[in-house]
């Protein structure tokens, strides 16, 4: 089993706006209360759901063809958006720690996709 | 005379009052988080399992009606809205930029999944692959006590 470009692209794609939705959440789950009008008018949260929604779509899309293993690593490259958004946003520094853990994940998830195409 | 701290000081983290806003997290909230977050991914792992399983019926069931009685698909889907339920209430406490990453955690059990389920083949790629996400992710995790 191979798999496409173009299921790589959507993938890809879908986490971009993945990351996007992060915001929204992370923004949305410090207005969280626990009654229903606070929750409907969490409009941050909203948004996030709302692009979360939408990156699926492309995941979905993506899965359609080609192995699990080597789509779903794509989704990574989300957290390096993630990672810069959250400095923008929230005020989040840059460490050496997230850098690390950062890296590691990333070297982690392209072993994995190395490791799906490895016949036998 | 001894005064009793509140339990959001009794930490080994040097906690200067009036220098800490109200709403800051304590390190129990964010502890909680990174395992809210572990549990999420765990959730996130099965949908995606049974997401792949219903696109295989939706393959067979090209039709409305099949993507209405692809039950492997609603069901993943269904899974995927409480994980990131449980995620949002997760991101509360602790930096998005660490708790986010986290989520890697998934691929893990991704892969091994994939392999018992689909019967794909492990190899010294997959496993290296899965002990560096495995590592990023606990240095990642020791950072966000901080």
């Amino acid at each position: 089993m191979t798999t496409p470009i173009s299921s790589i692209a959507l993938v890809t794609f879908g986490s971009f706006i993945g990351s996007f939705s992060a915001i929204g959440f992370k923004a949305g789950s410090k207005r969280l209360e626990k009654n229903l009008p606070s929750l409907l008018r969490n409009w941050p949260l909203a948004a996030g759901v709302a692009g979360y929604l939408f990156s699926s779509v492309f995941f979905i899309a993506g899965l359609k063809s080609g192995e699990l293993s080597i789509l779903f690593p794509m989704v990574s490259t989300g957290y390096i958006w993630t990672m810069l958004w959250s400095r923008l946003f929230f005020r989040e520094p840059f460490t050496r720690g997230k850098f690390l853990g950062l890296t590691l994940i990333l070297i982690g998830c392209v072993l994995l996709g190395l490791g799906t195409r490895q016949p036998g | 005379m001894k005064e009793k701290l509140p339990i959001s000081l009794m930490t080994t983290e040097p906690v200067i009052l009036n220098k800490v806003p109200v709403t800051a997290s304590t390190v129990e909230q964010k502890r909680r988080s990174l395992l809210m977050i572990v549990a999420f991914t765990v959730l996130a792992a099965a949908a995606q399992v049974l997401m792949k399983f219903g696109t295989i019926h939706l393959k067979l069931h090209p039709s409305i009606s099949g993507l209405l009685t692809d039950y492997p698909l609603i069901g993943g889907m269904l899974l995927y809205g409480v994980g990131a339920a449980l995620m949002v209430v997760a991101l509360r406490h602790g930096e998005l930029s660490v708790l986010y990453p986290l989520i890697s955690l998934s691929y893990v059990w991704v892969a091994i999944l994939s392999v018992v389920v689909f019967g794909e083949v492990m190899n010294p790629y997959k496993i290296g692959g899965i002990c560096t996400i495995m590592a990023g992710v606990a240095v990642l995790g020791m950072g966000a006590h901080k």
